[in-house]
């Protein structure tokens, strides 16, 4: 568990997302390290159509490796904005680069006092 | 046509299915999805909604032929003995871990009858434990089956009474037929006998197999035994579009086919 890595400049949901603010008032959503290491080489993403709504805790994705397939559960209740193309032909990104370049969707958040937890929260969560 | 495997690392079940390509000088080439993964993971993107996954995951081996996508051994090595022919009854295996299903002896076309007694003989050879079905229909091929000892697990479908058999598996079961199917799944150590509350399409869709002639079966099964303390086991077929049955749903079922067969009992699919 020590090797994974839980950033502190975003935020978390206990289903293994995090959300970070995008800049202009958007979240970029991804999957944690937990996750794509539990999931293991992620070989197809099924994202969402751009300006579907999801509530938070819901899936807005299914993530499959060869052995699991995994609902992506949203962090935060809002629009998706823009999917990350690049996991149609890479999806393997997720497992590489879990905060960067793997990033799942942009969403515009319906709420921005919508409770999540920090990355103490969740590490706390998945160590227990 | 050009043949490719896509396996699994100490995969049992693609093993034999190699093993049948190399023997009968059949060329193929073969991505084993963790070390030729960037192969794997392209025609898993390119082909995912014609590949199963059983509930540990995608099944492997997948075979692909340029025609068809094939999984599972036992419909991969039916489809290379005989083409689409055994499709009736050679069909997905239900069990994992080293067990194999599917392969049900009563839908075995007419002339097919030493491919499938191959088929089985391939299977367990290679390692796979073998459960076989039958509906009653063809005891003649069964007992050719058993005779060879590859069938670990013998279960014998009674579907519903013989005047539903035609709509329920599209044809006759004859008394005779019956009759020694059942002494062959008595004889054999791991044979079960299961009345059941069949699904199938009926006139106007899915329709479901009544308690009533779940009791006709019984009395049918009791004629062609002669036993009332004959061990058999009531059990609900699910299908999409009708309710699932739970216990307490069977409870009819059960009365009707204790009136001919006392020792019958209710029994959930898991425990297979």
């Amino acid at each position: 568990m020590s090797a994974l890595n839980f950033p502190d400049d975003r935020r978390y949901h206990a289903e293994h997302l995090w959300a970070k603010e995008a800049g202009d008032g958007s979240f970029v959503i991804g999957i944690t390290d937990f996750a794509q290491d539990q999931l293991g080489e992620v070989i197809f993403i099924d994202l969402p159509e751009v300006g579907s709504h999801f509530d938070q805790g819901v899936s807005c994705a299914e993530i499959e490796s060869a052995k699991v397939v995994s609902p992506a559960i949203i962090p935060l209740s809002g629009t998706v904005a823009e999917v990350n193309e690049a996991l149609s032909d890479t999806p393997e990104l997720v497992n590489s680069d879990p905060y960067g370049a793997g990033w799942l969707v942009r969403i515009k958040a319906d709420d921005l006092s919508e409770a999540t937890i920090t990355a103490a929260e969740y590490q706390k969560i998945i160590s227990a | 046509m050009s043949i490719t495997l896509y396996t699994a690392p100490d995969c049992l079940r693609c093993k034999i299915v190699k093993e049948f390509l190399a023997e009968r000088g059949q060329e193929y080439t073969s991505f084993d999805f963790k070390e030729d993964k960037d192969i794997f993971n392209k025609y898993y993107r390119a082909n995912r909604s014609s590949i199963y996954r059983n509930p540990e995951g995608v099944e492997f081996p997948i075979f692909d032929d340029g025609q068809v996508i094939k999984q599972g051994t036992g419909e991969i090595l039916a489809y290379l003995l005989s083409g689409r022919v055994l499709e009736a009854c050679v069909t997905r295996s239900e069990l994992l871990h080293g067990w194999i299903s599917g392969l049900n002896v009563s839908a075995c076309p007419a002339g097919q009858e030493d491919n499938f007694v191959t088929l089985v003989r391939l299977l367990a050879q290679g390692g796979l434990t073998v459960e076989l079905h039958s509906d009653g229909r063809r005891a003649d091929l069964l007992k050719r089956v058993l005779d060879e000892g590859f069938v670990s697990r013998m279960v014998l479908d009674i579907v519903g009474p013989a005047a539903l058999y035609p709509a329920i598996v599209g044809g006759e079961l004859s008394a005779e037929d019956l009759k020694q199917s059942i002494a062959l799944t008595r004889a054999h150590a791991d044979g079960l006998i299961r009345v059941l509350a069949s699904a199938y399409a009926g006139g106007d869709g899915m329709t479901r197999v009544s308690p009533a002639e779940a009791g006709e079966a019984a009395k049918m099964v009791l004629d062609a035994c002669g036993d009332r303390m004959l061990p058999v086991f009531v059990e609900a077929q699910q299908a999409e579009g009708l309710e699932a049955l739970e216990n307490q749903a069977l409870l009819p079922y059960r009365s009707k086919v204790r009136a001919s067969l006392v020792k019958a009992e209710i029994r959930k699919p898991e425990a297979h």
